[in-house]
């Protein structure tokens, strides 16, 4: 085992620098989640400009939704390959001139390919780096960090909302994208914060590469006695053995569990916040109070990400990390099944508070679950795999629920959907682990469970099981 | 509890009415309201008339009915007074206009099964319009009706805005689902208002008439253009107005608070970048601000004898 020795790599500061790159994270959601939610309040403008009805601009903020999440792995590849940095400061770049592009607009189409994809595009390439990189720079207090990262989306949306409203009356909404697209562009500032760190016996996202360099890669002016035609036949195939090695994650079964889960949890998530204000309209209760409802779940979404991240972040319950997400996950599910019993505001107030809270708690969590399962190293691949899975259920869903109200004539068949796949979803992981805990304690072998180690040994312990992978591999190209 | 089933036409009335104390009120509705589209100047001579029954209970109610007018005609008016104290035999009544009694209106009502029913037909013109209300002496209950055109919508205070050489539409719709015979579009210069011909300025304008609501479209935007825009719904007994204020700017104005901010990106970058190069050279890690991977890798493995030492450890494990 190599000697414990500081230089060269660090330990995740858990604090320091960190808290700007956590500050930065935050920006980062804001500027990408927040401002995609914001759009919608352009569709009443583009109607009227246009002369188009309602699902002819709905299709421009899925466009947006989908790209950002399918365009997510691609994210995380250029942070592997060059830098997150870089890859966030080329996202804004991208999202800035979409935005930009787009106050120009002549039609509907326009708007679908500048602020639909070009726009999803450069938001997909900043939102998985920025939040690698958290996981990154935390280990003690990871849950806390990401629960302050995620909670710009509620807070964005909070102060954004009234703002783009107040743009759209000032300067109408040709000038409002044209400002959004400068606001959107201080997320190369948020890129320039990701000051990129070697961790100490493991090399993170930005910079994979470096394992190659350990390996074998020669840089110019080190001298390593072999040939350069060697040097070239090892480069090609480190690169292979990069990409299969960035990948390799997805065939551990811990990671299978945990994306099939993640699917199930997407298809579920997003019905409610779409379907609430309308069921809530259904049974008679108040424009204004059902608008209410809406922003007391914006709200104490908020809180959830952060008091969740904190409370999880605790030693008595950091061994029990993926316990609360599965809780979390469980008691979003049990939350929805209850809806077809509230039928007035009083009633509902709770279901909001609960609903809310929990749903801000798992979103904290699911970075923290992800880097538990498959380490430091591959977050960032990991990440991008994880909201790629995301992307298809959250496009399909609502059309699925809305095609359920249709039909049933009520919203308790869409809200239940919803309650079972959060279950099913938590169900799944816990199965899963109560399987695992069985064969341990079988079989009694090493353990790779990252709940028990501290975050020091768990580092060591991810950085065993890659060398070993590797020295099964390399001997073949040497 | 109203039960507005209105199926008629012309005279028709809808009497409403309301008891001061605490008393029972059945109110009888006889409608007649705007809903029908069909108008003529002249008013029938057989009303068919629609009977519905509302009660309300409660003190002091006071209780407003508004009726939408489209064209001249006679509308009968009708009030329903029940179950006051001492039951007399009969009881006075009156009719007020905008507050004020209407000559020659007062009359005796008997009772009738408990109900004293108060009725007038009034003849309305463009200069009727207004708020009918009946009143009894003996009685401190009132109703009003409020004849009026149909109201447009008030979309908002602020005024629509846009930019010189882009298009604009504005906007008027009706409360209620009412069609004008047309809809005309003026802009306003000062105390006059100049009709918007379309026929005649076909480059620059559109206009789109859709029942109960219109889009005025103002094409090839000048700042000339700005100013207000008066839409009237033109119904055959009076035109209802209303109006949409338009700003035309030029792409300077958002251009300022944009560059601004791309400024203020552009320095922040700067300055961080900066700031992490100077720190650099502190640190073991002596790395240009750039090029990361490579420098990064040159700092590591030429750097420490201790990193060497691994390095060579690895080599030595992975050449067989």
């Amino acid at each position: 085992m190599a000697q414990e020795k500081k230089k060269g790599g660090v330990l995740p500061p858990d604090g320091g620098w960190g808290w700007m790159i956590v500050a930065g994270c935050f920006v980062v959601t804001v500027c990408t989640r927040a401002v995609t939610r914001c759009i919608s309040i352009f569709f009443v403008e583009f109607q009227m400009h246009f002369a188009r009805d309602y699902s002819g601009t709905a299709w421009i903020h899925s466009l947006v939704d989908c790209t950002t999440m399918l365009c997510a792995p691609l994210g995380s590849l250029i942070g592997n390959r060059l830098s997150c940095r870089v890859a966030v400061i080329l996202g804004g770049f991208l999202a800035s001139i979409g935005l930009v592009l787009s106050s120009f607009a002549t039609s509907l189409e326009y708007l679908y390919l500048t602020l639909g994809v070009l726009t999803g595009l450069g938001f997909a390439l900043c939102y998985t780096p920025a939040i690698a990189m958290v996981g990154i720079y935390f280990c003690e207090r990871k849950a806390l960090a990401y629960g302050i990262a995620m909670s710009g989306s509620g807070i964005g949306t909070f102060i954004l909302a009234p703002v783009v409203q107040l743009l759209i009356e000032h300067y109408s909404w040709r000038g409002a994208l044209l400002i959004l697209g400068g606001f959107v562009s201080n997320l190369c500032v948020c890129g320039a914060l990701l000051r990129p760190i070697i961790l100490k016996e493991e090399e993170a996202c930005p910079l994979p590469v470096d394992s190659e360099c350990e390996y074998g890669f020669k840089p110019p002016g080190i001298p390593m006695g072999k040939a350069v035609d060697d040097k070239l036949e090892v480069d090609s195939k480190q690169r292979c053995l990069q990409s299969m090695q960035e990948y390799h994650f997805l065939l551990m079964p811990d990671f299978l569990v945990l994306a099939g889960s993640f699917l199930l949890l997407a298809s579920g998530c997003s019905l409610p916040f779409v379907y609430l204000v309308p069921y809530a309209l259904d049974v008679g209760i108040g424009h204004q109070h059902a608008a209410f409802l809406m922003s007391i779940l914006g709200v104490i979404d908020i809180v959830g990400n952060i008091t969740f991240g904190w409370l999880t972040d605790r030693r008595c319950l950091k061994k029990y990390r993926n316990i609360c997400y599965m809780f979390a996950v469980g008691m979003e599910g049990l939350c929805c099944l209850f809806i077809p019993l509230l039928h007035t505001f009083v009633l509902l107030v709770p279901f909001s508070v609960l609903y809310g809270y929990f749903d801000g708690a798992y979103v904290a969590l699911i970075p923290v679950v992800t880097s538990d399962v498959v380490g430091t190293a591959y977050l960032s691949s990991a990440l991008g795999v994880v909201y790629f899975l995301h992307a298809v259920p959250y496009l399909v869903s609502p059309p699925i629920g809305g095609w359920l109200v249709d039909t049933t004539g009520t919203y308790t068949a869409t809200f239940f959907l919803s309650g079972f796949a959060l279950i099913s979803s938590s169900l799944l992981l816990f199965s899963v682990a109560v399987i695992r805990r069985c064969k341990r304690n079988q079989t009694n072998s090493l353990s790779k469970d990252p709940k028990l180690v501290s975050c020091e040994g768990k580092q060591v312990d991810c950085y065993t099981s890659k060398k070993k992978d590797l020295m099964i591999i390399i001997p073949t190209t040497s | 509890m109203l039960h507005p089933s209105c199926t008629q036409h012309r005279t028709g009335q809808r009497p409403l009415f309301s008891m001061a104390n605490v008393i029972q009120l059945t109110l009888l509705l006889i409608c007649c309201d705007g809903m029908n589209t069909e108008t003529s100047p002249s008013p029938q001579s057989d009303p068919g008339i629609t009977t519905q029954k509302a009660v309300s209970k409660g003190q002091n109610q006071v209780i407003i009915e508004e009726l939408a007018i489209l064209t001249p005609q006679k509308i009968e008016l009708l009030c329903n007074l029940i179950d006051i104290p001492n039951n007399p035999p009969n009881i006075t009544g009156y009719w007020t206009k905008d507050g004020q009694e209407i000559e020659n209106s007062e009359e005796s009502v008997n009772r009738n099964n408990e109900q004293y029913i108060l009725k007038r037909t009034f003849s309305i013109e463009a200069r009727d319009l207004g708020n009918y209300s009946c009143n009894f002496r003996e009685n401190e209950a009132q109703v009003t009706f409020v004849l009026d055109v149909p109201a447009i919508k008030d979309t908002r205070n602020k005024p629509v805005v846009s930019y010189i050489g882009d298009s604009v539409v504005l906007e008027c719709k009706l409360k209620l689902k009412h069609t004008p015979n047309t809809w005309n579009w003026y802009k306003a210069n000062d105390t006059e208002k100049v009709l918007i011909n379309v026929t005649a300025n076909p480059q620059n304008y559109k206009i789109v008439i859709n029942g109960s609501d219109t889009k005025l479209t103002v094409l090839n935007l000048t700042e000339e253009d700005s100013g207000k825009y008066i839409c009237s719904a033109e119904f055959d007994i009076k035109p209802r107005e209303s109006y949409v204020k338009l700003k035309v700017l030029s792409y300077t104005e958002p251009l300022k608070p944009f560059i601004a901010i791309v400024v203020e990106v552009i320095v922040l970058v700067t300055l961080i970048l900066l700031w992490e190069k100077c720190n650099k050279p502190q640190q073991d890690n002596s790395s240009a601000g750039e090029n990361d991977v490579c420098s990064e890798q040159t700092s590591k493995l030429a750097g420490d004898e201790n990193n060497g030492v691994n390095n060579t450890a690895r080599q030595r494990k992975l050449q067989p």
